[in-house]
């Protein structure tokens, strides 16, 4: 009882809008701090890999890249199917916000991995499995931002994207999967495997400190996003009304 | 110091992989705060125009 209170709170837009404007800063500051640490970490300390030497380096951002263009497609799918199940604004205002980030880091994931490609593969790019499924991620997340635009009307782009949401998380246990699967180019799982990490120790504590530091990232980021779109959203609201008619003085939104 | 920058000879693909990571973090977060900044300033005037109007009348 007290969790479906509280998760209620939580989906209040007033009460959303107050608190993420309060904890973005505590996302943002250690998100920098964890980047600035990881990619020292991985630059600088980590030994060099026996196989593919210095070049390995890239894996400190084209790994946390990767695993976040994934991870953003299952909050989206996920908040687009609370708000067509539970009719909740904030999960629609959640998914809309989250898919321009997850475009953004789908693409560095492809770039940072071409990059990656050509000195260890000897190409930019192969129509690997991983390859290819990822490609398809960056498709859908386009997709969805081209539909929700062809709509005038929020409630009909929330319901028409939504589905698109849900239908292509599908492609998320592809992707993750197509090294497994399928005999591909592209390496097998590393630290997946948290009981058996085919990385040493040394290795894996930047790796994982910058997923971390891009995770907080996203957060702080995605924040930002969902108060505007909750601002645009209740425009009609009483409690818009009275905060922008209080900040047209003193010129601040907190 | 050249060797650190030379990555065994893939010296231009890691820092290309360096800057274009930051390069794509800094502009998410400048392309958030400049939406959100643009929202608040739209409903803003929208809401100042209002005023005046119903003021006039």
């Amino acid at each position: 009882m007290r969790l479906w209170n509280w998760i209620n709170k939580l989906a209040s837009p007033p009460h959303f809008f107050r608190m993420a404007g309060t904890l973005t800063p505590w996302f943002l500051w250690p998100a920098t701090a964890l980047i600035l640490v990881g990619a020292f970490g991985g630059l600088v300390l980590a030994p060099p890999d026996y196989m593919q030497g210095e070049g390995f380096r890239m894996i400190y951002f084209h790994v946390p890249s990767a695993y976040l263009s994934m991870m953003v497609y299952v909050i989206m799918a996920v908040s687009a199917a609370v708000g067509l199940i539970w009719r909740i604004k904030l999960a629609h205002a959640v998914a809309a916000s989250a898919a321009p980030i997850g475009a953004s880091f789908t693409v560095l994931a492809l770039v940072t991995g071409m990059l990656w490609g050509k000195p260890m593969w000897g190409a930019y790019w192969v129509w690997d499995a991983r390859l290819t499924s990822e490609l398809v991620l960056l498709f859908l997340y386009i997709g969805y931002m081209t539909l929700r635009s062809a709509f005038d009307d929020t409630s009909k782009a929330d319901r028409a994207s939504g589905v698109l949401a849900v239908v292509g998380v599908v492609n998320i246990p592809i992707i993750h999967f197509s090294v497994v699967w399928w005999n591909t180019l592209h390496q097998g799982p590393t630290i997946s495997k948290m009981d058996n990490p085919s990385i040493t120790a040394d290795m894996l504590w930047p790796l994982l400190t910058m997923i971390l530091g891009y995770t907080l990232f996203f957060v702080a980021i995605l924040a930002i996003r969902v108060r505007g779109e909750v601002l645009t959203r209740e425009v009609r609201s009483r409690w818009v009304g009275e905060m922008l008619r209080e900040s047209i003085d003193d010129k601040r939104v907190e | 110091m050249d060797e650190f920058f030379d990555m065994g000879g893939n010296g231009v693909f890691v820092w290309n992989t360096v800057g274009l990571s930051i390069a794509i973090l800094v502009l998410n977060l400048v392309a958030a705060r400049r939406a959100f900044r643009n929202t608040v300033d739209r409903l803003r005037a929208d809401i100042k125009r209002n005023t005046d109007r119903s003021t006039r009348q």
